[in-house]
């Protein structure tokens, strides 16, 4: 089943730029993609209107369902995101409500949210930070305090916005393993080739907003000019 | 200019509590009536944002700097009762983080700071709404703020009444001259690089 | 810049740091208010207020040196205030120095609130006591984000300081608070589209 299809989506800024032109793709259930392009691609565009959250022309359906105003709230359910910028997506004061945060808006009750969060933390190698703050941790464990934040909705469909960005080599390596043990849709935005090279099944490069090309990773790494085309080389 | 706890006696204290509690709470009425979700991060930052202005120094003459209260600047910008919110947890997390200003007399501040500044600063600005008059907003509240601190320490029977305006209107009609100047370019700044930020709503 | 020390004892166990948020908070308020109220009339409360405050800061194990020094940070108002009493007749000294023995005894006692409470549990107290959920909501970002951006603000003065010498003027300064409230205001945005990916609506549900 498509976990995620992406038709003829279109979306252009307040300020008249045109973010997304006219793309389509799709992703399978518990595939994992890498989307990559040059800055300036529209590749944290594309994810915010899969989640509903840009008003966007043309459509998306998630697990076979369009994505309309109405049930977006619905469908973002299923869907985690990871932000690029750790310290756009922890903003309470200590790591345990963070990762509360999502399952208190929905209403859960105490006990679970407890085992939730404590859940969470251990998939992400993070065992007891509940109480640490935020501002504390280092750029590495902010990130998987926030990966924590999005599974904490147990997600069938994950998307990573430049997940390894800014990370030294060890806790890089330390990340791209965590990634690999998650079991569900991935779709994961970057340039940081090595890392979508070692978790993607498939990849589709963007550049200007369009779709240039897709295939498997071999495809799409092998091919230096096109590479260098596109400004990831 | 923030007064620490113990220079005001009860009488007072009750007053300016009394007093700045009724105003924030009306505030708050009116800032939850209307607030919209996307509001609330806007806030939260923009209260963050207003904080840390607080502790830039910004130079006078040489050697000395002043630094700005941002009160009439973040209610051009949000509005009159978001402004007093915010200014008034700026104030109180001054007082537990650093000591700057006191918890018992936050009252006291939160009123010659913040209802002063937010509240009689915007509808001064009201008056013909443009940086020009933000600005000078920015300096009459200053002076009027000084005023009704060195009010509040004289009827605490801290200081004569005479000195104490000559120091603190003289002091503050020039950091309140900074901060004017301050307040028209930073809105102008603001108005250069992003206009449309003129469109939020203004609670 | 070093933030390192806000927090700094309020981690380490202690009796005191084992009291419940809302008790060590009412407690302030009681013992400040006290102070006030009593002093009006003797010097004595002084005294027993010291002892108290000592003992309390024996039993949460924070360094008493460190409590002290910040206490200084009041100076400068009292130079104020002596100098308006020193040029007017006004030689009520008695009235000073108890307000200056106040200021000490409420702000010690204050600090030590502080420094032996988490700061998301001294939010957990206030709001346990019933203050406004929006005020808590503000103080919350406050804190989280007041790190990250005095951070921002000492990068883009570095920068300014080399490239105008030393002195920025006043020009250049204002121009850097405007972009740094529009990049605060569009980090507003994305922690939006953070919260409402969490399933905000509209509420925050502490």
């Amino acid at each position: 089943m498509k976990a995620v299809e992406v038709k003829n989506l279109f979306y252009k800024y307040p300020d008249g730029i045109v973010a997304l032109d006219g793309l389509s793709f799709s992703v399978e259930e518990n595939e994992t993609v890498g989307i990559i392009g040059p800055n300036g691609a529209g590749k944290t565009t594309l994810f915010l209107c899969i989640c509903g959250i840009f008003d966007f022309k043309g459509e998306v359906e998630i697990f076979s369902e369009k994505m309309s105003k109405d049930n977006a709230v619905e469908l973002r359910k299923k869907i985690g995101f990871v932000f690029q910028n750790p310290d756009d997506q922890l903003f309470m004061p200590t790591v345990f409500d963070d990762i509360a945060f999502g399952p208190r808006q929905f209403g859960k009750p105490k006990q679970e949210i407890q085992e939730i969060v404590k859940n969470s933390l251990k998939a992400v190698g993070l065992i007891d930070y509940e109480k640490r703050a935020p501002h504390h941790l280092s750029l590495g464990e902010k990130k998987r305090v926030a990966l924590a934040t999005a599974i904490a909705l147990n997600p069938e469909i994950l998307l990573l916005d430049e997940p390894t960005n800014n990370l030294d080599p060890a806790t890089k390596r330390e990340f791209i393993d965590l990634l690999k043990n998650l079991s569900c849709t991935k779709i994961v935005a970057g340039h940081d080739l090595e890392m979508i090279k070692e978790i993607s099944n498939r990849v589709i490069v963007i550049n200007k907003g369009k779709k240039i090309i897709e295939g498997t990773s071999e495809e799409i790494f092998e091919n230096k000019q096109l590479l260098f085309q596109n400004r990831l080389a | 200019m923030h007064i620490p706890d113990g220079f005001l006696d009860i009488k007072t204290l009750t007053t300016t509590n009394a007093v700045s509690v009724g105003l924030l709470y009306l505030a708050i009425k009116k800032v939850n009536k209307f607030i919209t979700p996307e509001r609330i991060p806007i806030m939260g930052v923009s209260a963050a944002f207003v904080f840390t202005l607080q502790l830039i120094a910004f130079p006078v003459i040489s050697g000395t700097s002043v630094h700005l209260l941002g009160s009439v600047l973040i209610s051009v910008l949000l509005g009159p009762f978001s402004g007093l919110l915010i200014i008034s947890s700026a104030l109180v997390l001054q007082a537990i983080l650093f000591q700057h200003g006191g918890i018992i007399s936050i009252g006291a501040n939160i009123f010659n700071i913040g209802i002063i500044g937010c509240i009689l600063g915007y509808f001064i600005y009201r008056v013909y709404p443009n940086r020009l008059l933000a600005a000078i907003s920015a300096w009459i509240t200053t002076v009027i703020g000084a005023f009704f601190c060195i009010l509040e320490l004289y009827l605490s029977g801290k200081v004569d009444l005479k000195t104490g305006l000559i120091a603190m209107l003289s002091t503050h009609a020039i950091t309140g001259i900074i901060e004017a100047i301050a307040t028209y370019l930073i809105l102008l700044s603001i108005n250069k690089i992003r206009p449309d930020i003129e469109n939020i709503e203004k609670i | 810049m070093k933030h390192s020390f806000f927090d700094k004892y309020s981690y380490i166990n202690s009796p005191i740091h084992r009291i419940h948020p809302v008790i060590k908070i009412i407690v302030f308020f009681v013992f400040s208010v006290s102070v006030i109220l009593i002093s009006e009339s003797s010097f004595l409360i002084h005294i027993i207020g010291f002892f108290i405050l000592l003992t309390l800061i024996y039993f949460s194990k924070v360094p008493f040196v460190f409590i002290i020094k910040r206490v200084f940070i009041i100076f400068p108002f009292i130079f104020m205030i002596a100098l308006c009493n020193f040029f007017s007749r006004f030689t009520n000294y008695n009235v000073i120095i108890k307000s200056i023995l106040n200021s000490f005894l409420i702000i010690i006692a204050l600090i030590l609130l502080v420094e032996t409470t988490r700061f998301s549990e001294l939010l957990y107290g206030l709001s346990k006591l019933g203050f406004p959920k929006i005020i808590i909501i503000l103080l919350s970002f406050i804190y989280r984000y007041f790190f990250v951006f005095i951070d921002e603000v000492e990068k883009m003065l570095c920068s300014a300081k080399i490239r105008s010498y030393g002195k920025i003027p006043l020009k250049t300064l204002a121009n850097m608070v405007g972009i740094f409230f529009i990049r605060s205001y569009e980090s507003s945005e994305r922690i939006y589209f953070a919260m409402r990916m969490r399933g905000f609506n509209g509420e925050i549900k502490l």
